[in-house]
């Protein structure tokens, strides 16, 4: 790593409507650096990062590429100046061939003919340089996602890029993939090519990185040097020792068994996953993104299908059952992806409401408006939804109100166990306190709620017991009294396995 | 060099078994079926088709569909013959008056695929209803100009190239081919060169597998997009001057129908409606499968009343089979990310 | 294009306001047929086109199109288009014009044949979608040609002529002086609205359509649903037939194949979307109006046949580009 500076931002500020994504957030890469950028779901990392990229410009602040000033902020300019950025989703073309992807839009001529002896060549030497012997001719889609990585940084490195920005690029890749990449990038190093390398496992980082950016709540945290600073920093940073929000429980005993999941497993993304969920309780569902809680959430209310494993709901066997039978069973899943999973959001909102409660509430198969506006109605006073009425379409509230909708939806089917995906994501202050006072009366009122989440300070506030999952399994079980954020990363990310192997990290590094 | 990739992916259209099986049937019912004739008739009266399905593959490769192209076919043979017929009618030579009626054909599905082109890449339309909406206007027009009816014309030079080669040539196999199947054969190769050797193929399949992501590669999707439809009319309108040269007659509602086949022909080819997955060989494979089914149906006896009924249903069966063997494949893809 | 311009005016999907979207076209609607109305005026015969019996016409003729076009916007809604109505159109209205007329069936008996076919028809789209994975406009486009094959075979190329007066009734006779066919209409078009707006089936078929992946996960069992949305287009569109041959009192094998072109244009032109969830039956009522107006018009002023399917192309494209550009400044 030498002290010529790649990129640099400084000031940059971007707010969204209703949140502010990044507040006055500095970066600077080196040339040869590998620099991490550090923090927790919604921190703010992928909007720099596409700012970075060109994606969308900044709203304040300003981005230097080797000292010279960007002024259009568009993924092709970005890319002549040297910005090459690597999605988690590829970029690539699955029905042709890698050669052809690196090379599209920029293939190697002759006679008015695509030269395919001197692109395959061209594309195998760019491969072999990355130590990875593919044929060229292989079509993408029978590439593993690792080596759709490494076409996707081949390409990059055929456009000369020095700038390579790297999204989570481990979370397809198996141990041993993961270590060929990071040989990969001690090497793009080595020819002075900076990497911003976007993550939050912490094992990896001591391995691959030089420095550390860490965000939290789209504010600049502090910047180190990976040799200076533990995990326990590391940890302390990201979730910071304030807990700001006040969150109101009402602890009840716990109830009888709504939901038990025993041993279930599916493929790779599930081990032997075993919980249990009681009327009158709210269990958090912490980890990593990719630890498999969405997984098992979609297998619980049947969307998925598993392959071993038994799930009780109320006691009864309710194995491998299709969502439309579960929701007579009285369970409910407000998923991740709200708008395209969660709600219609061409319809208004009193439809999207009453949609799961039809065959109940109009039992003799005649829908009267009225009624159903007037059914609405009681949920978006009773939730506070904020609309001007209930036939108001669904796609024009804001994503408070469109939760709160989808909660309303489930309330109407009188569920009594919720599975709620990212409750609060993308919602701001107020309205997340209303969703949790929500919560806790649901509960409250006899119902059983299981929350995924990535937010600490929610997960710890409302949870009786948390389960954290890594990697597709259940790791650790916390009750309440014992939660604090740093234990739940440490499970969530392997801390401890971190402190168990950072001699090993030493010994890799010191290969580069 | 073979541009192409071998895949597990790639396998053998489900069109090859479904033509043995079929010829295996058709043979079965009339020995007489499988004659070293019938076979050349099949291929004669397929090359038309196959160059239309030529053209439904590249649309169907970028992910649109373009239902107007049987209505270009119908159309550019009218203006064609309808272009020659006055100008032979007021004197000018057979070979002046075809070079212009063929230009004029030709110009006819330029005409034809830039507007729909245009509706489709720059007006945003779905391909579907843009194309629907064009079909119905190709078709009025063709209707209009051949005054609803066929227009005859008889131009040797013309004719010429819609026949079977001249029978006393004593070279071997010369009494099998035609000059339909030659311009299949050249319209197949040209086609070949472009989808696998030049810079629009490679864009085609971008923009049908990864349309965000070919255009954060640097490529100009409008405009190809635009170009697609525009080169598969070209090429309709090519297959619509050869049927028209081969009949000696342009007909007003030759065409009607033979976008399906043509779109039945790409699917049973094994290109699939998303991704960007296929290939001309198949198209051909999977012209062959209409051919066959058309010519066979009817030289084994089967009463012409039933002709068009089992045809088709043959032809939906085959699709429904392929499209389910395809789906069953590609149940074992890897996904992106997960 | 004016007309095409004004009449996308209420495009912009906002179920808030139906009346307004509604209204709009209403006032296309009155807007036209005033334009038609000027445009035929002749000096011997004065404003031809108001005459009663020419707007009884035009309303009777637009009958079989808005029936179709119910089935039609309850497919678009649900799912995606059903390009074989007019297939099913000929085939089912072949088949009891047979029964009836070689075989003596009774009507009765052949209408139940020839609704429970098209109704069959429909199962068999749906479950080429559902269970198949054929995209909609492959699977219904497939069957329309397999139907019309099929419509080909059974009559033959011939045409059948005469009914019993009882079946004729359903095409000629009059209802307190109202022909037959716009009742059947009215009441196929009251039931549509009915199911669609007011019944727990008509809520999922707009679930379904506005966001399949959320309908599923909402407990709807989707492929179900699409099924009998494409029976119920295969079922009204053989009713459709039934009605056309009383009222013709003959049937021929493409008797249907003008319906397909004229159908689309006016669902389109009706407001619904293409891409579900949005189904709009009065706007598909008030363009089928339109569009009969028009067709009226054109017949009064003798234009040529082949020049009327030209205009409907245009208007097709015209109001969906319309409606593109508007969906874009809204």
């Amino acid at each position: 790593m030498d002290d010529r500076i790649l990129i640099e931002a400084r000031g940059i500020t971007k707010t969204f409507p209703g949140v502010r994504a990044l507040d006055n957030v500095d970066l600077e890469l080196k040339a040869g650096e590998t620099h991490i950028l550090l923090g927790e779901n919604g921190a703010g990392k992928s909007t720099l990062m596409k700012i970075l990229s060109g994606a969308y410009p900044p709203d304040a602040g300003e981005v230097f590429i080797e000292g010279q000033r960007v002024e259009v902020f568009d993924p092709r300019v970005a890319q002549r100046m040297g910005v090459s950025i690597i999605y988690q989703e590829f970029n690539l073309i699955p029905y042709m061939n890698v050669a052809q992807n690196i090379f599209l839009g920029r293939f190697p001529m002759r006679y008015g003919l695509i030269d395919h002896k001197k692109m395959h060549a061209d594309a195998a030497t760019l491969l072999s340089g990355l130590n990875m012997n593919v044929d060229t001719h292989t079509l993408i889609v029978d590439l593993s996602p690792a080596q759709q990585q490494m076409v996707e940084i081949a390409k990059a490195l055929s456009v000369k890029s020095q700038i390579l920005i790297m999204d989570e690029p481990t979370s397809s890749l198996s141990e041993r993939e993961t270590e060929q990449l990071f040989a990969t990038i001690h090497q793009l190093n080595a020819k002075g090519i900076g990497v911003i390398y976007i993550s939050h496992r912490l094992q990896e980082i001591q391995e691959v990185g030089d420095r550390v950016t860490v965000l939290r709540d789209g504010q600049l945290v502090g910047r180190r040097a990976i040799n200076e600073v533990t995990v326990d920093d590391l940890v302390g940073m990201m979730v910071g020792r304030s807990v700001r929000e006040m969150f109101e429980r009402d602890y009840l005993p716990r109830g009888a068994e709504c939901l038990r999941v025993e041993n279930l497993s599916s493929g790779n993304r599930l081990h032997n996953v075993s919980i249990a969920l009681h009327a009158g309780e709210i269990v958090g569902l912490a980890g990593l993104v990719g630890s498999g809680r969405t997984d098992l959430a979609r297998a619980v209310y049947g969307v998925d299908k598993y392959d071993s494993g038994e799930i009780f709901l109320f006691g009864k066997a309710s194995n491998n059952l299709h969502a439309s039978d579960l929701v007579e069973r009285g369970i409910s899943l407000l998923p991740e992806d709200r708008k395209n999973q969660g709600l219609a959001l061409i319809l208004p909102v009193a439809e999207n409401i009453v949609v799961s409660s039809l065959d109940r509430l109009f039992p003799r198969m005649f829908v009267s408006k009225k009624k159903e506006q007037a059914i609405a109605m009681r949920y978006v006073e009773q939730l506070r939804i904020a609309t001007p009425s209930t036939s108001r379409l669904a796609q024009y509230l804001s994503g408070g109100n469109q939760q709160k909708v989808v909660l309303a939806k489930w309330m109407c089917t009188q569920a009594k166990v919720f599975i709620f995906d990212e409750p609060t994501r993308g919602i701001d202050v107020g309205a997340k306190a209303e969703i949790h006072a929500l919560m806790n009366q649901l509960v409250k009122e006899g119902a059983a709620v299981l929350m995924i989440s990535s937010e600490l300070p929610e997960v710890i506030g409302m949870s009786d017991r948390i389960y954290v999952m890594r990697q597709g399994r259940i790791v650790a079980e916390i009750p309440h009294g014992d939660a604090t954020q740093e234990r739940i990363i440490e499970y969530a990310m392997g801390a401890d396995e971190v402190r168990r192997n950072s001699r090993r990290a030493e010994t890799i590094r010191g290969k580069a | 060099m073979n541009p192409k990739s071998s895949s597990r992916f790639v396998r053998v259209p489900s069109a090859a078994w479904v033509i043995t099986l079929m010829m295996i049937i058709f043979t079965a019912i009339n020995p007489r079926y499988l004659t070293l004739d019938n076979l050349v008739n099949i291929v004669l009266q397929n090359a038309v088709l196959l160059i239309l399905a030529l053209g439904a593959t590249l649309v169907i490769l970028s992910e649109g569909i373009d239902l107007s192209l049987g209505s270009v076919l119908t159309l550019s043979g009218v203006t064609c013959v309808y272009v020659m017929k006055h100008l032979m009618d007021s004197g000018a030579s057979n070979a002046l008056a075809m070079m212009a009626g063929v230009a004029v054909g030709l110009l006819t599905g330029v005409l034809m695929g830039a507007i729909t082109g245009g509706l489709i890449s720059i007006g945003k339309m779905p391909s579907f209803i843009a194309s629907l909406g064009m079909m119905g206007v190709g078709g009025a027009l063709a209707l209009v100009l051949a005054n609803s009816t066929a227009i005859y014309i008889s131009n040797p030079i013309f004719s010429f190239f819609g026949e079977k080669l001249d029978q006393s040539i004593d070279l071997p196999l010369m009494q099998y081919l035609s000059m339909p199947t030659f311009i299949a054969i050249a319209v197949f190769s040209v086609v070949w060169v472009m989808l696998y050797h030049t810079p629009f193929g490679r864009y085609i399949i971008s923009i049908g597998g990864n349309e965000s992501g070919a255009r954060l590669s640097g490529v100009n999707t409008v405009y190809w997009k635009w170009m697609v439809y525009l080169v598969a009319a070209v090429l309709a309108s090519i297959s619509g001057i050869t049927l028209a040269a081969r009949l000696e007659a342009a007909d007003s509602i030759v065409g009607v129908g033979w976008e399906f086949d043509a779109i039945a022909a790409t699917i049973l080819g094994g290109t699939s409606f998303a991704k960007g997955k296929g290939s001309t060989g198949g198209t051909v494979l999977g012209a062959l499968v209409i051919g066959v089914d058309r010519h066979g149906l009817n030289v084994i006896g089967v009463p012409s009343l039933w002709l068009g009924a089992l045809t088709e249903t043959i032809i939906i069966l085959a699709i429904a089979f392929e499209t389910i063997l395809s789906r069953w494949k590609e149940g074992r893809r890897w996904v992106w990310h997960e | 294009m004016g007309l095409a311009r004004v009449a996308a005016r209420g495009f912009v999907p906002d179920l808030e306001r139906p009346w307004m979207q509604s209204a709009a076209r209403f006032i296309v609607l009155i807007l036209v047929c005033i334009v038609m109305a000027v445009l035929t005026r002749s000096d011997e015969y004065g404003l031809v086109f108001l005459n009663v019996r020419n707007l009884l016409n035009i309303v009777r003729n637009a009958s079989i199109l808005i029936i179709i076009g119910v089935g039609e916007t309850i497919t678009l809604t649900a799912k995606d288009v059903d390009l074989s109505v007019g297939s099913v159109l000929s085939l089912t209205s072949v088949v009891a014009a047979i029964m009836i007329n070689r075989h003596g069936v009774d009507y009765p008996f052949a209408i139940v044949t020839a609704l429970l076919i098209g109704a069959a028809l429909g199962l068999i789209n749906g479950l080429l979608i559902t269970h198949v994975g054929l995209p909609p406009f492959i699977a219904t486009y497939g069957t329309l040609w397999v139907l019309f094959g099929f419509a080909y075979l059974i009559l033959q190329g011939a045409v059948i002529y005469g009914f019993p007066a009882g079946f004729r009734v359903i095409g000629n006779g009059n209802l307190f002086g109202i022909p037959m066919p716009i009742i059947v209409m009215a009441v196929v078009f009251v039931s549509g609205y009915f199911v669609l707006h007011h019944t727990t089936l008509g809520r999922r078929f707009f679930a379904t359509g506005a966001n399949m992946e959320t309908a599923r996960m909402s407990g709807i069992k989707v492929d179900r649903i699409i099924i009998t949305a494409y029976v119920i287009s295969g079922f009204l569109a053989a009713l459709a037939g039934l009605v056309l041959i009383a009222y013709t009192n003959g049937s021929e094998a493409r008797i249907g194949d003008s319906y397909l072109l004229p159908v689309m244009a006016v669902v389109v032109m009706g407001g619904t979307s293409l891409s579900g969830g949005q189904g709009n039956l009065v706007g598909t009522l008030a363009a089928a109006l339109i569009m009969a107006v028009i067709y009226n018009g054109m017949n009064i002023l003798a234009v040529p046949a082949i020049w009327q399917s030209l205009v409907v192309g245009l208007l097709i494209i015209a109001t969906v580009l319309a409606d593109q550009w508007l969906r874009r400044r809204a």
